[in-house]
């Protein structure tokens, strides 16, 4: 008798756990990990835009195609805010390295500069963080509306002591592999946090097309 | 021998200041974010540490390796980086203040010579009664840990 109840309780045991292990599998397949950047509910596509990368060759949606990208504003006569978040981005792409290539995360660095930052300066700047970066200039008014398309603030302010500075929306943005805006990390940036949400996003956010 | 003395001795020199007397404001960890060539701009962070029995005021700065040299702090407002000139940093009595990313930091403008990684630049700052203080600060790329901000106001 009493080695019937405990058969019967064994196998009540066995189910219970069973359906647990179910659930909680489940559960962590589809509940992504919290994150720290804001994912778009809905990829946002971006405008046409023509501007000049920093080897002069022309820099369009097509070179935002088939790969996910890091995209900061910033300018090179920036001593404090843009470095910092260029070795941030830096430190964040090397804890990507074991990433197939395909989806590693190409990091452009866009001048809100465009009158001091030529090609040549951004070149040099930019590949001192790592030579995968890629500096992007252009026309002032291309700039603007690509900022402002990435909802990009920025203004140049003029300095006591003699030339100016800029203000700029320091939050790096990350566009998916069609070149639409998935989702906006705000500051203070730390290089592990964005390659751990990095993964989170390709993981569980991915656009399935 | 010696060598190895002053190799030992040197980094423990590095970076404090030259003060002559215990109520001088102290300096420590004087740093310069290593640039690309070329770059135009630097900024220089260091922690202010004020021994006296009286505030200290920081009014500006100098070095023989730029043309200028600026206070300048970053301030983050709805998401917005700005940097602006600061006239001022006065610390209180007893009180330390760290010159780093995200905040207050001086800007090293037109180096008249190529700025190296590695390199041991003075700096002096100047003080609102009179004092000036020698630095050494040695030129270095940033770490993780320069940007994790420690702001207790």
């Amino acid at each position: 008798m009493s080695r019937r109840v405990l058969h019967f309780t064994v196998i009540i045991i066995a189910f219970l756990a069973g359906v647990l292990a179910a659930m909680y599998t489940r559960r962590t397949a589809v509940e992504p990990p919290p994150l720290e950047a804001t994912v778009l509910p809905l990829p946002r596509a971006l405008p046409a835009f023509n501007l000049i990368d920093h080897a002069g060759m022309p820099f369009g949606p097509d070179r935002l195609a088939g790969h996910w990208t890091f995209l900061f504003f910033g300018f090179t006569h920036c001593p404090d805010v843009c470095p910092t978040t260029l070795t941030t981005l830096a430190t964040a792409v090397h804890a990507l390295d074991d990433l197939p290539p395909e989806q590693r995360p190409h990091v452009v660095l866009v001048s809100v500069d465009p009158e001091r930052d030529t090609s040549e300066i951004l070149a040099r700047y930019v590949t001192a963080f790592d030579p995968s970066f890629l500096g992007v200039t252009g026309e002032p008014g291309a700039i603007a509306t690509f900022a402002e398309a990435l909802g990009i603030a920025h203004a140049k302010v003029p300095l006591p002591e003699g030339g100016y500075t800029v203000d700029h929306t320091a939050a790096v943005l990350l566009l998916d592999p069609a070149g639409r805006l998935a989702a906006v990390f705000t500051p203070p940036h730390r290089g592990a946090t964005i390659a751990r949400d990095y993964r989170t996003i390709l993981t569980h956010f991915a656009p399935a097309d | 021998m010696l060598r190895n003395l002053l190799r030992y001795l040197l980094p423990l020199v590095m970076g404090f200041a030259v003060a002559a007397d215990d109520s001088a404001p102290r300096v420590t960890e004087a740093w310069i974010r290593a640039a690309p060539a070329g770059v135009k701009v630097l900024a220089a962070y260091f922690t202010l540490f004020n021994p006296g029995a009286m505030p200290i005021t920081l009014t500006g700065a100098a070095s023989p390796r730029f043309a200028r040299v600026e206070l300048h702090r970053t301030e983050m407002k709805q998401g917005i980086a700005r940097m602006r000139p600061a006239s001022t940093v006065t610390v209180a009595p007893g009180e330390r203040l760290a010159f780093e990313s995200g905040s207050y930091h001086l800007m090293l403008l037109e180096p008249l010579t190529p700025v190296r990684e590695g390199e041991h630049i003075p700096l002096t700052l100047h003080f609102a009664d009179g004092t000036k203080v020698d630095v050494v600060a040695i030129v270095r790329r940033a770490r993780e840990e320069d940007h994790e901000h420690h702001h207790h106001e």
